[in-house]
């Protein structure tokens, strides 16, 4: 008597499974970052404070996945981004790919498991994206001087994202899980 | 050899999305950004009453500091509609005899504001009528208290608006009381200046500013702002203003789209 074993098409692999469920929660992150920080039309006094939530959520994803997940969150946050807001598209996705990559890579060494370290990470990622995005609006577009661009827009963005990082941080972790 | 095809194609991306005309960029962004309309609504309906809150004390304490200085305004106001009153008058009275006709009135579309640029680099806010309403390209949008911006993208159901404090922005400006043209531009900070104005002239800060008419897209005679500093310059000809503009644009919710 012969036994036949037939091998199933879609073998099941809750890994696999695990791993595209918290993509689709990064994803979901990100378009609700975006969606309230753009939330403003009635928002009064919060016209001015603009904690950058995208980027959180993608140097919270960076640190757990890696540099090259750094990357690509950075790339669909920033293409995000860029849907709400006035520049030209590309290149929020390009500088705050780059920020999210540096963020894992500059991570490697250090004890991410304290706040202190994940919100640092976050500060650096600010400079990053805002030292990358100034140098693209000098090819690109028309950028301020560096000394405004620096006080009147990287400055107040840095210390706003900073000052949020820990409250978004922390639901941010929950949902996406632990490290790949 | 997987990882070098995968950057070569990242690369060829970054350069066709950055080669493609900016009308092109726009309208791509605009178009995808409706289908995330109702999640935006969403997210206003969610932030509505922590904002009302928070602004509601924000209110009150400003309007116990601002409210004296108000009370004074409001005397000399009404002393000065008195006067432009008889100048109403009489000013229509010889446009009877001119046989002018009457001053232009705008039409326009009215919307709200449903949301706010997401970036400090750029200040633009997005609102909620597009072209299926009649809102164009390049239309000037005001509010109640004077030029908000034009508008930079199109979708059917949603448009962008440039607001005059970003610094992409140039309008040209002329100081009411001198009638002389400059043009006033976003800053950094988020307020604008005015550009251009001859070192010859003397400029007081609380004049008016308004717009020239000139470059076509804004109509002439719509309040930018007033004069709050001037900046000397010791060499070259020209000499620049900074503006107080006249938008409160931290609680700007309703605009007009000038047809």
């Amino acid at each position: 008597m012969t036994i036949t074993v037939r091998r199933p098409i879609h073998h099941y692999s809750p890994t696999r499974e695990k791993r595209w469920r918290r993509r689709a929660i990064l994803a979901l992150l990100l378009l609700v970052s975006a969606v309230l920080q753009g939330a403003g039309g009635r928002a009064g006094i919060f016209f001015h404070f603009r904690p950058d939530l995208v980027l959180i959520v993608v140097v919270c994803w960076s640190l757990r996945q890696g540099p090259a997940g750094g990357w690509w969150a950075g790339v669909g946050g920033g293409l995000l981004s860029d849907l709400f807001t006035g520049g030209i598209l590309g290149m929020r996705a390009l500088s705050l790919g780059t920020a999210g990559w540096l963020a894992a890579l500059g991570s490697r060494s250090l004890y991410r498991a304290h706040l202190t370290t994940r919100v640092l990470m976050v500060a650096l990622a600010v400079l990053a994206d805002g030292a990358i995005y100034y140098l693209l609006l000098c090819v690109f577009g028309e950028p301020p001087g560096w000394s405004a661009a620096w006080r009147d827009i990287i400055w107040p963005r840095l210390w706003q994202t900073v000052l949020i990082a820990p409250i978004w941080l922390i639901p941010a972790e929950r949902l996406l899980g632990g490290e790949r | 050899m997987r990882r070098i095809v995968v950057a070569v194609a990242v690369v060829l991306a970054f350069a066709v999305l950055f080669s493609i005309s900016p009308a092109l960029s726009s309208l791509l962004k605009i178009n995808l950004l409706q289908l995330l309309g109702p999640a935006q609504e969403l997210g206003n309906a969610a932030f509505a009453p922590l904002a009302y809150v928070v602004g509601s004390i924000g209110r009150t304490i400003e309007a116990a500091r601002v409210n004296p200085v108000l009370e004074e305004q409001a005397g000399f106001l009404a002393a000065e509609v008195s006067r432009l009153k008889e100048v109403e008058a009489e000013n229509r009275q010889l446009r009877s005899l001119l046989d002018l006709p009457d001053r232009l009135r705008y039409r326009g579309v009215v919307a709200r504001v449903i949301g706010r640029d997401i970036r400090h680099w750029n200040q633009s806010v997005l609102i909620n009528r597009g072209g299926a309403d009649g809102v164009e390209r390049e239309a000037a949008v005001v509010s109640s208290r004077g030029l908000v911006g034009k508008v930079i993208e199109v979708a059917p159901r949603l448009s962008r608006v440039l607001l005059i404090i970003d610094p992409a922005s140039g309008v040209g400006g002329a100081i009411q009381s001198s009638r002389q043209t400059g043009i006033v531009e976003g800053t950094a900070a988020g307020g604008c200046l005015m550009k251009y104005l001859p070192r010859r002239i003397e400029i007081s800060p609380g004049e008016a500013v308004v717009t020239s008419g000139l470059g076509g897209v804004y109509p002439p005679g719509l309040l930018i702002g007033m004069i709050a500093a001037v900046r000397p310059k010791q060499e070259g000809i020209y000499q620049n203003a900074d503006l107080e503009p006249a938008v409160r644009f931290d609680r700007l919710e309703w605009v007009m789209v000038l047809q």
